[in-house]
Parts: structure tokens; sequence; C-alpha cells
């Protein structure tokens, strides 16, 4: 394309110039209507966010006014009210601070060693999808088996420290990673192979340029879903053996009969949850903003 | 007559080339024995309906499928240097963009695939949306854009590289009408300006007349060359062509070849 | 999951890739028992075989005790589901309902909702009603989330389509939204399965009297000499595992045949 002035040796058979796209009525036209499609497809999502916060509070409410206890005829020692939650919260805080680092640390050593596994897997497996569909398949099965079957195991191989719980849940979420991650790295239109094959583009350039940009929301959502089974897997594996930690608090309490303390291990296991999942969610929006541009529109 | 004006200087080669598909017991034979040439800076048109194989052939010269026998010459080379040296470039009938990637980061994609420096491409992408208007949109996203304005960051991206041949699969058949004639005219212009040899596949008569030098007419199963056909273009405006009676002669002429098959 | 079932070539890939694991389980034991010398061998990685000689020998009792969790869970699979299902209905239903619980039902899956188990035995003390709540509970919230995400993934001009011909909004979703959401649907029970399972085994681990938890927990307590009806335990749980989450495959390969990953392959890479 060295010069856009058109030689006019031949005399053009049709004397309209290029058109500007911004003087192209039907292009301007069919930019609006997918707008307006977009938004009014989903009612304006203003979240009237009183609705939930009404419904959380008046959930509280009728718990510390012992509404539950009534209905389902359960006494205190059984379901403490929240204010008794909150009071043992604050009287263990020094403890549940410290319990919760170590639980959090063994929560996201292994969902990055997991991932980390998955995701290797998954590329290693979409570079040679005739046997690495298998070998994804035979690990999709490790989402069938149920994590308590793997604490007492891990506690043998690796003692009753830090690293049997992070080897607990890389295992358990190695596996939704790789599955995932593969499900992104070969869900691939042929149109694009076409197009990036018509490019001369190598294997290595297909999988950085197209590849890995297309699975990333699915490697997102991965990640987000083994914040969640970290928590349960560090907790779980907590259960079994160990002196420190939220799931060792957790069932020691109740073997005690100590209620509140309990119940605030729970509080604490899901604030940390939630606090990581945003953080990954926060890590997405910077990573792959056009996915999540889109997925608000829709 | 500007294609008589022009060397017949032969640009693309399809010799004998027939393409069958599917395992044995259960094959479909694509193209049967096509023959025919494409001259350098030329507009040629692939016609017919569907299942006569012009898609399969557009991917053939495209090196993305190979031929079951015959042979396809772009200049004195086979198809597969040609891709590696990146001499062609090709349109889809999606646009098929990068959604993570704006209008001028997709424009820079084969040149990024090819190893260029940012330095080095980066005035090319910018004087390749001015070319297709969209000055205004260079760092939209895709889903920013409508169809149409889609369709030309397509073919903004298919000219990067500069090749010589740009090879079109039915571009604008997804395209409402008013678009669609925009595009033509554009596509045109394009080509008077850059002198690139066009394949363009398309099912649409009238298209294939507007804007070929010749057209060629595919009939199907098995997928066969029907008959090629010179094409006049006239002067004028976009109107006053569509409605010159050369224009409904040329199109009746090539609708009659379906009509002797059919009847 | 998705080629074995079909396609020849896929399912002896698998195999091979299987066999493989059993022969490096194989000769990861043969090297910590007889090469390294580790201490207590067996409780680390005992042979295979061994494992499975002692899970034929005392397969009365661990078909029992597995039958009791594997029974219970499924229970409250079920209910789960049932109620799961209802709920995303209406959350499809009312806007109001889903803004008023979405945001709990996004928090819960960050909540160890499995760490509920413990309190819960606590407070009913019957086991077997105590393993079908959990189980109910994991389920629920899964299988709510997918299915909504399910019905409300149909397009617009499917939903005009049905408004032209006057649908009424029962046969919508007859015809239509519930179909769609069947997918969404299938993707949470695949991942409640396993958690339902899991639940189970909490319950009877916080101290019910019976079920394969039990064995578990009482075999790691006996030490050596139980180790390999230890292993055997957890293979049944494995196993339970996988047969569940292999039956849910199933009746989605049956159930939803028109998913991409199911359909015949029509061209795609080359």
């Amino acid at each position: 394309m060295k010069e856009v002035t058109a030689v006019n040796t031949e005399q053009s058979p049709v004397s309209a110039p290029l058109p500007r796209i911004a003087d192209d009525p039907a292009s301007g036209l069919n930019a609006r209507v997918h707008h307006t499609k977009g938004s009014s497809a989903r009612k304006e999502s203003r979240s009237p966010f009183w609705l939930p916060i009404g419904f959380g509070l008046v959930f509280l409410m009728i718990w510390q006014l012992k509404g539950f206890h009534t209905l389902f005829r359960l006494e205190l020692y059984q379901l403490p009210i929240p204010s008794s939650i909150a009071k043992a919260i604050q009287a263990n805080s020094d403890l549940l601070w410290s319990y919760s680092l170590y639980t959090g640390a063994e929560m996201i050593g292994g969902c990055l060693i997991g991932s980390a596994i998955g995701l290797f897997a998954a590329v290693a497996a979409s570079f040679g999808p005739q046997a690495g569909k298998g070998a994804i398949t035979l690990l999709a099965a490790l989402n069938a088996v149920p994590i308590v079957a793997l604490a007492p195991v891990m506690n043998n191989w690796f003692g009753d420290g830090v690293a049997s719980k992070i080897a607990i849940v890389s295992i358990m979420t190695m596996a939704t990673m790789a599955v995932s991650a593969y499900k992104g790295l070969r869900s691939v239109e042929p149109a694009y192979l076409e197009l990036m094959h018509a490019y001369a583009a190598g294997r290595f350039t297909i999988f950085l340029k197209l590849r890995f940009r297309l699975a990333l929301p699915t490697i997102f959502t991965a990640l987000k879903i083994n914040m969640a089974t970290g928590i349960i897997g560090a907790i779980v594996g907590e259960f079994f053996i160990s002196s420190r930690g939220l799931g060792f608090l957790l069932s020691d309490q109740i073997k005690l009969g100590n209620m509140p303390i309990a119940w605030s291990c729970i509080v604490i296991a899901a604030v940390l949850g939630i606090v990581l999942y945003y953080c990954i969610q926060l890590i997405e929006r910077l990573a792959v903003p056009w996915h999540v541009a889109q997925r608000k529109r829709q | 007559m500007l294609s008589l004006d022009r060397q017949r200087e032969t640009e693309i080669r399809i010799d004998d080339v027939s393409m069958v598909f599917g395992r044995k017991g259960r094959e479909v034979t694509a193209l049967s024995h096509v023959s025919f040439e494409v001259y350098r800076s030329e507009f040629v048109s692939l016609l017919g309906p569907s299942g006569c194989g012009k898609s399969t052939l557009l991917r053939l010269m495209a090196d993305l499928l190979e031929p079951t026998s015959g042979q396809i010459t772009i200049g004195e080379e086979v198809p597969r240097e040609v891709r590696l040296k990146r001499k062609f470039g090709i349109v889809f009938q999606s646009p098929t963009l990068f959604e993570w990637r704006t209008v001028k980061d997709n424009i820079e994609l084969p040149m990024e695939v090819l190893g260029l420096k940012k330095s080095e491409y980066s005035a090319i992408s910018e004087r390749l949306i001015d070319m297709v208007g969209l000055t205004k949109f260079k760092h939209h996203y895709p889903w920013q854009l409508s169809g149409g304005m889609q369709q030309r960051v397509a073919i903004a991206r298919a000219l990067s590289l500069d090749p010589p041949i740009l090879l079109m699969d039915e571009p604008f058949s997804a395209l409402d009408e008013f678009t669609k004639e925009k595009l033509q005219l554009d596509l045109l212009d394009i080509q008077r300006q850059t002198k690139k040899t066009i394949v363009f596949v398309t099912h649409s008569i009238p298209e294939a007349v507007f804007l070929s030098d010749r057209v060629i007419v595919m009939s199907a199963h098995p997928g066969r060359v029907h008959s090629i056909l010179d094409m006049e273009r006239e002067e004028g405006s976009y109107e006053q062509i569509r409605n010159s009676t050369r224009f409904h002669e040329m199109t009746a002429q090539v609708r009659s070849c379906f009509l002797i098959r059919s009847s | 999951m998705s080629g074995w079932l079909r396609k020849g070539g896929q399912s002896g890939i698998i195999v091979l890739w299987v066999l493989g694991a059993l022969i490096l389980w194989e000769a990861a034991a043969w090297y910590i028992t007889d090469i390294a010398h580790v201490l207590a061998p067996a409780s680390k990685l005992p042979y295979l075989h061994l494992v499975i000689e002692a899970l034929i020998q005392h397969w009365p009792t661990l078909a029992e005790q597995g039958a009791i969790t594997f029974g219970n869970s499924i229970t409250g699979f079920l209910i789960g589901t049932a109620v799961g299902v209802i709920l995303a209905i209406v959350m499809s239903l009312s806007r109001a309902v889903e803004l008023t619980l979405s945001p709990y039902m996004i928090a819960s899956q960050m909540v160890p909702i499995i760490g509920l188990a413990p309190i819960l035995y606590g407070i009913i003390h019957d086991p077997a009603l105590s393993r079908v709540l959990m189980a109910g509970y994991v389920t629920f919230f899964p299988v709510a989330i997918h299915m909504l995400r399910g019905l409300q993934s149909i397009r617009p001009e499917q939903e005009e389509l049905m408004r032209s011909y006057a649908a009424s909004v029962w046969t919508t979703y007859a015809k239509l939204r519930l179909k769609a959401s069947l997918p969404g649907l299938f993707a949470g029970l695949k991942l409640s399965a396993p958690l339902a399972i899991t639940a189970s085994i909490i319950v009877e681990l916080m101290g019910a009297p019976n079920g394969i938890g039990v064995l578990m927990l009482s075999s790691l307590y006996y030490g050596s000499s139980q180790v390999y009806m230890f292993w055997s335990t957890i293979l049944i749980s494995v196993v339970i595992g996988l047969i569940w989450f292999l039956l849910v495959t199933l009746a989605e390969r049956l159930l939803t045949p028109w998913q991409p990953e199911f359909r015949q392959q029509g061209g795609g890479e080359r």
C-alpha cells in the first residue's frame, strides 16, 4: 500500500469515492442497534443492592431473635446467635487471625501449585490432542474423587504440617484447571485456525496469539472455582491430623461443644474465600478486559 | 474492455484439480477435474450454488487444503510456498476478528506473526485504517463495530502484508444490502489502486457480474467448471451500472448457465 | 469425558492412560517398599493388587457400609437437585428474587459448606438424616446457580419467536427454557456429585456410627494391621465418586445430545 492516490490510467467504472465510515448511515445505524440490543436484553442492572442487604439483615435479625431456634426447636448451645459468634470472634481475634493466615497460606499455595500443574497439563495436551484428550479425561476423574479420601493419604505422605494440605488442595484444583483450560485451548473456531494458517503461523504462534488468549476467560473461571474448592480442601485436610488452622479449630471446638468459636471459624473461612475470589476477579478485569466488558453487555 | 488492456500474465493456474473428501466407501467428490487460469491484477469470481466446491477451490489455492489430484501453481510456485511467503491475503464470510484486539491490533496481526517490529508496521496499519475508512474507530474493539465495519477490518488485515493476491470467501454474504453495496464499491476502488489479483467466491449472480472481470460459473455434484464468462465493466455510477441494459444482459447470460442445467 | 462412549479410538487411548497410571502405581509401590525401604511403606503407597485383595476379602463389610453412605448421599443429592431446580426457576421468573438471592448464592460458593457438616450432625444426631441433609445442601447451590445460568442463556430472538406464537409462560418453559437450561443443570450436577459423597463421609468422620467414613477412620486408628482395609475404603469412595460421576455424564449424553461436544465430528481442525 504505497500510495492511496488512484492511478487513473484506466477510467474508473464507478465514480464513488472511498466512503468514510462516519458518513456511512447503514453502518452507523447497525452500531446503534447493537448497543440498544445489549442493554435492553437484560434490564439495566443498576442493582438495587438494598434488596440483598435487606434480606441479609432480616435473616440475621430472625437468627438473633432466635426465630430459627423456635422454628426448629434448637437450643442455644446447638446454634449460637450472631451476637455471640461476633463476641467469640472478638475474644479470639489473635488466634483466629494467625490460623486464617495459616489456612490461607495452605489454600493459596495449593491453588497456585495445583492450577499451575493443571495448566501445564492442559497446554501439553493441547499440543498433542490425540493422546492428550485421554489424559485430560483421566484427570477429570480426579474431580469425582471425594476429598476426604485424599486427606489421610496426604497426611501419610507429607506429615501433618502445611505440606499435606497444600498437596490436597493441589490435587483438587489441578483437575478443574486442566479440564477447563484444555476446553478453552481447544475451542477455536475453524475459521480462526484457517486464518492463522494462511499467515503461515507456527503452532507456537497460534498457541500464543490465539489459543491462549481464547482460553484466558475459562482459565480465570477455573481459578475462581479453585479458590472455593481450595478453602474446602484446606479445612477438610485440617479436620484429620493437624494442630493448627481453621479446620483444626473447627473440629476441635465442636468436640468441646464450643459452638460460637466453631461458627466463627466458618464465618472467617467464608470471608477469606470471598476476599480471595474478588482478588482473582480484579486480576481478571485487568487481564481480560475485552471479555469482562462483553459479559457486562449481555 | 479493461481486461484486454492488461497483459494477460497468468498468476494462478489450476490444472486438472480434483478433490475427494471422506473415507473409503463414503467418498464425496467436491471437485472434479477443474482447470482454469487467473491473470495478474484480474478480478475473478467463482460463482455457483452451494456444494459446487467454490470454497474448497479457494482453500486449495490458500493451501488450507491439499488437492486429491491435479496441480495448482501460483506464479511459479506451489500454494505452500506462496503461503509461507505470505503472498496472499484471505477474507472469510465471518470477519474472524480477535475479540481481545482493537481494530488496529487486529490489522497488525499478520505483520506480528511475520515477526516485524511495531515501529515498522504501525504506519502501515494506520494507512490501511484510513483506506477502509475506520480512522475514528481504530481503538475500538470488534464487538463495538457493526458487521460491515468488522468486515472492513478483515479486508484491511488481508491487505496488511501488501500481498499480490486477495482470496475472498463470500465476504459480503452475511451483510445487509446497503452495507454490501458500499463494500463492493470500496473493494473495486481498492483493487484499482492496488492492482491486486482477486479471487472472489460468491453465490450472488449480480455481485459476481458487478465486480468481476471474469466469472467462473461452477456446477455442483460433483463440482465442475460449467463455463467461464468475460464481463464488461461499464462506467458510471452504481445505479447507472446496475440499471444498464448491459448489466442485465450479462446477468441474464450468467443465469442462463444455471437454467440450462436445471431444465 | 466426551468421546469414549462413542469413539473406539479415543476409548483405546484412555485405556492406555489408565493402564499407564496403574503400572506407575505398582512401580512406585515397588520402589518405596523394596528399593527405598521407606518406613511403613504400605501406609504411604501399598501395592495396588494387595489393596484389591483386601477389598475382596472385606467385601461384605465394605459393600454394606458403602451402600449406607452412597444411598444417603444419593437421596440427598436428588432432594438437593429438586430444590435447586425449583429455586432456579423461581429466580428466572422473578428478577427481584434473583437480585435478592444471587449475591448470597455466589458468596455461598466460597463458604466451606462442608464445615457445616459436623455442626449439623451435632444438632441433629441422626446419622442418616444428617447425611441426606448435608448431601442435599452441597448439591443445591451449584445446581441452582448453573441451572439459572442455563435458563438465562437463551437468545432474545428465541424468546421472541415463542412470544410470536403467543406461547404461554408455561409453554415457553417447557419447550424452550428448560431444554436450554439442561446443559447448565448437568454442569452443576457434575460439580456437586463428588461433593455430595464427601459431605456424607464428613458427617461419618464427625461421629456417625456407620458408613464408609467410619470404617476409614477406625482402620486408620488401628494402624498397620488395618492398612489395607484403610486403602480399600479409600478405593471404594473413589469408585463410588467415579460411578456417580459417570452416571451423571451418561444421563447428560442421553438427555442433551445436541451439545457441541457430543456432536458427530464434522470438519473441525486439520
